[in-house]
């Protein structure tokens, strides 16, 4: 699944392991995640978007929107 | 080439080449390291007819020289290939629970493994630890505990993990089981039909032990 985690990182000049620490996961899920290699399940997805203070859709796109 | 403050951004993890070949030589040092310090042990207090200048002085010598070596093969390697690169920065609580839990269960593992290195020196062979030879009662007394809690504190560990950590964490066993699956019946009828000597528990523990690893250590860096 596509995503803009990267993206909204690099404008708050976060690194990987920093969006790890905000979202209490390791580096190794932060960088799949971002890298498309694991899909987050829905309480992840949700913990993202409300950290970037945006929905799950302006974070993540599944191809079918 | 990333800029100096993009580097900072983009920790890339080991590639999956790295990660083979850093659990193979890890696991390499490891039994290398115990083989020495158990063949140590046997020389220094148990054996009480080894000379030192005689052919068994020379040869204990020998082997030990060769193990240490290998020993030391592995482990530069392993700082060659830098596995743990990209791992610094700061911790989630989780994640440091997680690695505490999972520290704990290594310590108790490695406990079971020397207590049975040192049983098996103390039987007078020092370098077949994995040999269904007999052993002392006191490594089946420390060695079981140590394994069957070290195995609960996995569960735990598998609980308090990340989902990524957890899907990468299945995903290798669900490759050793698959390994274990195929290999061991092909293997009981092997025997039974004269291709193949008696299946060895130990071996295909080995050989699961590895696979799981490998495919944990590749889908949680990948």
């Amino acid at each position: 699944m596509k995503n803009r985690l990267k993206v909204l990182r690099a404008e708050r000049d976060w690194s990987q392991a920093d969006l790890a620490l905000r979202l209490d996961v390791s580096r190794q899920a932060v960088n799949a995640i971002e890298t498309g290699k694991h899909d987050p399940s829905l309480s992840l997805a949700f913990n993202i978007a409300r950290l970037f203070n945006l929905s799950i859709e302006e974070v993540f796109d599944d191809g079918q929107g | 080439m990333m800029a100096k403050g993009e580097d900072r951004l983009e920790e890339r993890p080991a590639d999956l080449k790295t990660v083979v070949l850093s659990v193979l030589l890890g696991l390499v040092a490891l039994f290398g390291l115990g083989v020495a310090v158990s063949g140590s042990f046997r020389v220094l207090f148990v054996a009480r007819n080894f000379v030192w200048g005689s052919p068994g002085g020379w040869r204990f010598l020998g082997i030990l020289a060769v193990d240490l070596l290998i020993v030391g093969v592995s482990l530069w390697g392993l700082t060659r290939l830098k596995p743990w690169k990209g791992l610094g920065g700061p911790v989630s609580p989780a994640t440091r629970r997680a690695s505490r839990l999972y520290w704990a269960k290594e310590l108790l593992g490695g406990a079971a493994i020397l207590a049975l290195l040192f049983g098996a020196s103390s039987k007078g062979q020092p370098f077949s630890a994995a040999s269904n030879s007999p052993l002392p009662l006191w490594v089946a007394i420390v060695a079981i505990p140590c394994w069957l809690l070290a195995r609960v504190i996995r569960e735990g560990w598998r609980n308090s993990a990340d989902e990524h950590e957890r899907r990468a964490s299945d995903f290798g066993r669900n490759a050793a089981t698959g390994v274990f699956l195929a290999v061991t019946p092909a293997w009981w009828v092997a025997a039974r039909a004269g291709l193949a000597p008696q299946p060895d528990a130990m071996l295909l523990w080995i050989l699961t032990m590895v696979v799981s690893s490998i495919g944990w250590t590749w889908r949680r860096s990948a």
